[in-house]
């Protein structure tokens, strides 16, 4: 279990700012944030590479903030291949004891097993995070900390790793700390995400909880949220220019119905049906007008809509757009499945 | 327009070489490696450079590491300190080299366990002083080079700042020195005025090659003096063939 309590760092343009952060053992903790937020700093910081200003960083309840960065148990994972090593002696590096036997455990686990004579500068960038990756896991470390991993990775290259990542996660059963400002990266990996921007902790939550309930603005446009409305609430339901009913109904209002609002709503919970199916739906069904229609990735496409002079951004897969012959000007029916409520102003 | 000046200087450097060469004929080439003077001082030459160089790496590494890695109170004044004897006219070293072994206490204490002034050992204490700050400025250069996060990745690793730096850093850095190195050698090879004023000029006893060429100049042995500065020539021109070979990766390739 690592704890990180009142650590505080001064940088360039902002203060890196963490009252209290605890990652449990053997958890999938992700760090998500944009360049310049603090990420790398304080992956630094929990590696010993810098010193905080102030506050302690403990693992197991020992306090390790002074302690020597061979001595903390803590691996850091990073491009940084020993260029004047092979492989075999890259991965090797850090292990006590029978050298041979781990490393051809954990080549075959990374599947580098034909790479080991190879030297760092004849690999692909795949290959040497792999065997970064590796050479930190040799170690045994209580917690491997990731800098940016999958950073500069070709599109497949990226997907694969990112599985086996997983994977070696779980197998190994230690605690990974991973820094990225690739939001689908963080949901794939993360038991527990934290946004961080500025050099402050904005939310820590499980995915689940922060792809449902951002706590603010920021945290929603950062994981996704391509409709953020202006509304009030009004009763049980919440008026953005569409009148949305929010949660099976409940809304909290304390008991002011002029209370003002943001809503967000993801794309994939717009969804667009066939005027024949909507009778099964009896609820946030609107007409709406197809402004735009877009690709997004080989499967899924963008679709802008007019949703009663408010615009709507809805992400579907590409088939259905096929079937329903969706184009510019299309009259559709949509279902809004659900939305979060967001900050309250 | 611009090349006429390349040319105009490239011009110049052929015809000093070719100035020592043509003056020379086979014979009188064979009677100066035949010479024992001549023998003597190369000798003298190899080997008080190569001592000279190995200190000047000892003392050099550690103090480019240092320099490269540490932030210190008075650093800058320490790093001009350090390129003080590159500016400084090595006559002007040798004499200051000459008076603190000679007439200070502290010198003089050394001088009871060792002997410098106006002996061999003064070759090496003056080369060493001319070489050291060439190995400090190139390898500190090289270490600069080397992004710190190899070694700090080395200690998370498991290992003590000692052993990443022996492990990681060294071997990384080890076309720099080598560079470094021959630069060090070539520059003692060549070292005249402060082996001058600290070991003195004393025919088949302090006699390097540079003393060699200067005392039989000044005894009207000019085709002596040739042969030596024709030898030095060759050294010069393979000092700078090895450099360009080492850098240019011939050496250790896969250290790359």
């Amino acid at each position: 279990m690592l704890e990180i309590v009142g650590v505080k760092k001064k940088l360039e343009n902002f203060e890196l700012s963490i009252d209290y952060l605890k990652i449990e053992r053997g958890e999938y903790f992700v760090f998500l944030g944009l360049s310049g937020a603090g990420k790398t700093t304080l992956l630094e910081i929990i590696s010993g590479f810098r010193k905080p200003d102030s506050g302690k960083i403990m693992l197991n309840k020992e306090d390790i903030t002074d302690k020597n960065i061979n001595e903390r148990k803590i691996a850091v994972c990073q491009g940084y291949l020993f260029p004047h090593m092979s492989v075999y002696s890259n991965i090797a590096y850090g292990i006590k004891g029978n050298k041979k036997e781990k490393v051809k455990e954990l080549a075959k686990m990374l599947e580098i097993e034909h790479l080991l004579d190879r030297m760092p500068e004849t690999l692909s960038m795949g290959e040497k995070q792999r065997v970064a990756i590796a050479r930190a896991l040799a170690v045994n470390p209580e917690v491997v900390l990731l800098d940016e991993p999958l950073n500069s990775l070709d599109r497949l290259t990226h997907e694969s790793l990112m599985v086996e990542l997983k994977k070696l996660h779980e197998e190994t059963n230690t605690t990974f700390i991973h820094v990225t400002h690739d939001f689908v990266e963080a949901i794939t990996l993360a038991n527990r995400i934290a946004i961080i921007r500025k050099g402050k902790i904005e939310q820590c939550d499980t995915v689940e909880n922060i792809l449902k309930h951002p706590k603010n603005e920021f945290v929603a446009k950062f994981v996704g949220m391509k409709n953020l409305l202006d509304g009030y609430v009004c009763g049980n339901k919440v008026d953005c220019g569409i009148e949305l009913q929010i949660n099976k109904n409940v809304i909290k209002t304390n008991g002011n119905s002029t209370k003002k609002v943001k809503v967000g709503i993801r794309p994939e919970d717009v969804m667009i049906i066939s005027s024949k199916n909507c009778k099964f739906v009896n609820y946030n069904v609107f007409d709406a007008k197809v402004v735009d229609i877009y690709p997004l990735t080989l499967s899924t496409s963008r679709v802008v809509l007019d949703v009663e002079g408010v615009e709507l951004i809805a992400e579907t897969v590409k088939s259905k757009v096929l079937r329903m012959g969706l184009k510019r000007g299309s009259k559709v029916k949509i279902c809004i499945t659900d939305a979060s409520i967001i900050n309250h102003s | 327009m611009r090349r006429i000046f390349l040319i105009f200087f490239v011009l110049m450097v052929l015809s000093v070489i070719l100035s020592i060469a043509c003056n020379l004929t086979p014979e009188v080439m064979l009677k100066a490696i035949n010479s024992n003077e001549v023998r003597f001082a190369v000798m003298l030459s190899l080997k008080s450079a190569l001592i000279a160089t190995a200190m000047a790496l000892v003392v050099g590494v550690p103090s480019a590491y240092t320099l490269a890695r540490s932030e210190f109170l008075l650093k800058e004044l320490i790093d001009s300190l350090v390129d003080l004897p590159v500016v400084l006219p090595p006559l002007i070293s040798g004499l200051g080299l000459l008076l603190f072994f000679g007439d200070t206490p502290i010198g003089k204490i050394i001088s009871k366990f060792i002997q410098v002034v106006f002996t061999p050992t003064g070759i090496v204490v003056a080369q060493f002083f001319i070489a050291t700050p060439f190995v400090i400025r190139t390898v500190r250069a090289v270490f600069e080079s080397i992004d710190p996060k190899y070694e700090l990745i080395a200690m998370s690793l498991g290992s003590s700042k000692t052993e990443a730096f022996f492990k990681v850093v060294l071997p990384m850095a080890r076309k720099g020195i080598l560079a470094g190195a021959i630069l060090a050698w070539a520059r003692c090879m060549g070292e005249f005025g402060a082996t001058l004023m600290l070991a003195g000029a004393t025919r088949m006893r302090t006699e390097t090659l540079p003393i060699a060429v200067y005392l039989n100049i000044s005894v009207g042995n000019i085709d002596l003096a040739l042969s030596i500065a024709f030898v030095m020539l060759a050294i010069a021109v393979l000092t700078i063939a090895s450099i360009k070979f080492v850098v240019s990766g011939g050496v250790g390739n896969r250290w790359s």
